[in-house]
């Protein structure tokens, strides 16, 4: 080093003056950081930390194909802060009113700052107040009288993703969207029922919706972290995170194209017989719910455009309304009989007769609607005998008729997930009058839902057992991965297979010639199926001019595949002579719903199979 | 001969001039600060550097958990327009609407039903290969149009 250099004493005072800033640098340091230390962070505290919560995304709902039946989609709540706004940002308004679609009067209008006093808090309506969080700015408090700025008014609150970013393109300050997602139902009607709906407050209001709650809703994440002046996030301060959850996927066993088709039959049943309600259900030999549908019905997207005066078409009549099940019940005796070895097939029975002793008091038989004469257990069912059901039924007695009913599903909740479902009613035989006996084995003094008839018959279509409903096939998470599967599952066997293959046998002469309901059969195959038609109870008696119309049945007879359940409900009015007979009413949609299923669900009378999608018309030069 | 004292062997008292010893101690403290301007500017140079890069790197976290977020949200953002356009997708997918461009744009598809359904059990390469050649080879037109496939639900 030179001699110069080190012997300045300018030198040694720029040294020294150096070190004097450092001394004073640091001991100015030591001031904000020890001593001022709280009084400094205090405010801070305050203001910059965020806590930012991350809405998880609601499971898609879907059908049994994977198309989505309820899903979950982006939208903007768009709001203004008027206090915000900049003239210079004026000449965008006409343009933000156009992308919006809000005229510009209106539009004008909500960006006029307005202000509300400290005790009046709400009065201006939803559309108007404090930003939601984490968007909230505290107004400064003061007294009663103390004026409080409205920092936020709602301008739209369904803006699409792509029209949002548009607005922000536009750059106007104080306009600003909150993220939230809607509930979307792609197909509108189409399974309304059974899927339900989330209402806006995002609670799960009915349906799947609500039963599968807690596997769709899925889990809200958050995280803390710090914000700049800006109030723009600063991500290297954060300090926790939890990240949010999407909810899993629900796949149903409702099959569209099968629901479809379902909703389609109804809405030709609604315009030829106007009757005041109508339910089908169609489910596999597994108990899986393949499409239930009820007249009238409501839009899922519109739910809360329903009038209050009909809020009933939002009820799922198939589970939560009871009906007499009339002659579809029939099987129950007819099944017990043979199961008890009460008779065979080939007994018959006097079904001329009128009156007939049980246990020591003479009991009159119920009227036929046409003559009968001596017949078959089948014919008792092809022809629907009133009388020779009621005999079945004396030849059990009470205890073993309560027992076999409630062994085929009445009187009891079959478990179905959604939709209200009510036990019907069966009371304990000991609770029955005499004359009970033989009005229950004709379908009288019971009532069931439209699910409990279609499962007495699915009893016999599955060989004697009784199947819990189902209409949830997989649980799936957010990376479509199954998480948990649902499987038949067996309520408890009603009768043997061997009874059960006889009742089906003697089903299908209700579908031949000869039976009660030949506009049920379906070329080419042998359908088992039951008509149904029972008196309603109107103005304190049993109606003449009011009748549920139903029939059940199930195909192929030998090795079913679908179960079909179609029940419509005072058709009288508009029927052919007056009365909403099973067979002229419902037995016709049942052939209309099974023809088309054929070639859906591939279902084959016993040739070889072919793939699905391999169909040619034979209009289109097939020959 | 006697050969002068040296410095060093001389007494500082007996020096002959004062500023020798004067020169010495300047010297010493001329060192003492030497050695503190350098480290000094060491120590400055050494701390502004370490300074410049907690600075700098504090930095690139901050660019670095910025840019991740946007890239988050970004994802985010494709993740709900991807949402939005399936969501659309499958509106416009609906049996409702299906039906309705069927009738609106005369395609005339008919549902599938049982009755005019004719299930091909035997080789279809064959069997279409029989029909064309059936019409090459009749005296007449060959048929116009073979296979129609119809959508489900139509």
């Amino acid at each position: 080093m030179s001699k110069g250099f080190a012997s300045s004493a300018r030198m040694a005072f720029l040294g020294g003056l150096l070190l004097l800033c450092y001394a004073a640098l640091g001991a100015r340091l030591v001031w904000l950081h020890v001593v001022d230390r709280e009084a400094l962070l205090k405010p801070l505290a305050k203001v910059r930390p965020m806590l930012i919560p991350e809405a998880a995304r609601r499971g898609d709902i879907l059908d049994a194909r994977g198309a989505r039946l309820a899903t979950s989609r982006s939208e903007i709540l768009l709001g203004v802060d008027p206090h915000s706004l900049l003239p210079r940002d004026e000449r965008k308004w006409v343009e933000l009113a156009a992308l919006i679609e809000l005229p510009e009067a209106e539009l004008r209008d909500r960006f006029q700052p307005r202000f509300r006093r400290a005790g009046a808090r709400g009065e201006e309506g939803d559309d108007a107040g404090e930003a939601p969080v984490p968007f909230a700015v505290p107004a400064a408090r003061g007294g009663e009288d103390e004026q409080w700025p409205i920092t936020w008014v709602k301008l739209r609150e369904d803006v699409s993703e792509s029209v949002y970013e548009r607005v922000r393109r536009l750059d106007i300050r104080g306009v600003y969207g909150i993220r939230h997602y809607r509930r979307v139902y792609p197909s509108n009607e189409l399974a309304a029922h059974v899927i339900g709906y989330v209402n806006r407050e995002h609670q799960a209001a009915a349906g799947i919706e609500a039963y599968a709650d807690f596997y769709l809703r899925g889990q809200q994440g958050w995280r803390v972290g710090e914000r700049d002046g800006r109030n723009r996030e600063l991500p290297q301060f954060a300090s926790r995170e939890v990240p949010r959850r999407d909810g899993y996927s629900v796949v149903l066993s409702i099959d569209s194209t099968v629901q479809d088709i379902v909703e389609q039959e109804l809405v030709q049943l609604a315009a030829r017989f106007e009757p005041r309600k109508a339910s089908i259900v169609v489910s596999d030999l597994d108990g899986f719910v393949l499409a239930l549908a009820n007249y009238p019905s409501f839009n899922l997207n519109e739910f809360n455009r329903v009038p209050k005066a009909e809020e009933a078409r939002m009820k799922n009549a198939a589970v939560a309304d009871i009906y007499d099940p009339g002659s579809v019940f029939k099987i129950v005796p007819a099944a017990g009989a043979l199961e008890e070895r009460l008779v065979t097939p080939q007994t018959v029975l006097d079904c001329t007769v009128s009156r007939l002793a049980h246990r020591g008091r003479m009991l009159s038989l119920p009227a036929e609607d046409h003559k009968m004469g001596n017949l078959r257990i089948g014919e008792i069912l092809s022809h629907s005998s009133n009388r020779g059901a009621a005999q079945l039924g004396m030849m059990l007695g009470e205890e073993r008729l309560e027992r076999y009913a409630r062994a085929f599903g009445f009187g009891a909740k079959l478990g179905f997930p959604v939709g209200g479902e009510v036990a019907g009613i069966l009371h304990p035989h000991q609770r029955w009058y005499p004359i009970d006996i033989t009005r229950i084995p004709m379908g009288h003094s019971v009532s069931s839902t439209v699910l409990q008839m279609h499962q007495a018959m699915a009893v016999i279509a599955a060989g004697g057992v009784l199947l819990r409903p189902q209409v949830i096939r997989e649980i799936r998470d957010a990376a479509n991965e199954t998480v948990y599967r649902y499987g038949r599952t067996e309520i408890g066997r009603a009768v043997s297979p061997r009874t059960a293959a006889q009742i089906a046998a003697m089903l299908v002469g209700v579908t031949r010639k000869g039976g009660t309901a030949l506009e049920a059969s379906i070329e080419g195959f042998d359908v088992a199926g039951k008509t149904g038609t029972s008196q309603k109870f109107v103005d304190g008696q049993w109606s003449k001019k009011h009748h549920i119309a139903s029939f059940s049945g199930f195909f192929p007879a030998a090795q079913p595949k679908v179960v079909i359940t179609v029940i419509v409900d005072d058709a009288d009015h508009k029927a052919p002579g007056g009365v909403a007979y099973g067979r002229t009413v419902a037995a016709p949609s049942f052939k209309r719903i099974g023809e088309r299923l054929i070639p859906i669900l591939d279902i084959r009378a016993g040739a070889a199979a072919v793939p699905a999608l391999l169909v040619a018309r034979q209009g289109g030069g097939a020959r | 001969m006697k050969s002068p004292p040296t410095r060093a062997a001389v007494p500082r008292s007996s020096a002959p001039f004062a500023t020798s010893d004067f020169y010495a101690v300047r010297k010493d403290t001329s060192a003492f600060v030497n050695q503190l301007l350098v480290w000094l500017l060491v120590t400055i140079c050494l701390g502004g550097s370490a300074g410049l890069v907690t600075v700098w790197m504090r930095h690139q976290i901050s660019a670095t958990a910025k840019a991740n977020r946007d890239l988050a949200a970004q994802l985010a953002r494709y993740d709900r327009l991807f949402g939005e356009a399936r969501t659309q997708v499958e509106t416009e997918q609906a049996s409702d609407k299906l039906r309705h461009l069927n009738t609106t744009l005369g395609l005339g598809l008919v549902p599938m039903n049982q009755i005019p359904v004719v299930h091909v059990t035997d080789n279809v390469v064959e069997r279409l290969a029989r029909r064309a050649n059936a019409g090459v080879l009749a005296d007449g037109p060959a048929p116009v149009a073979g296979l129609r496939v119809t959508l489900p639900g139509l």
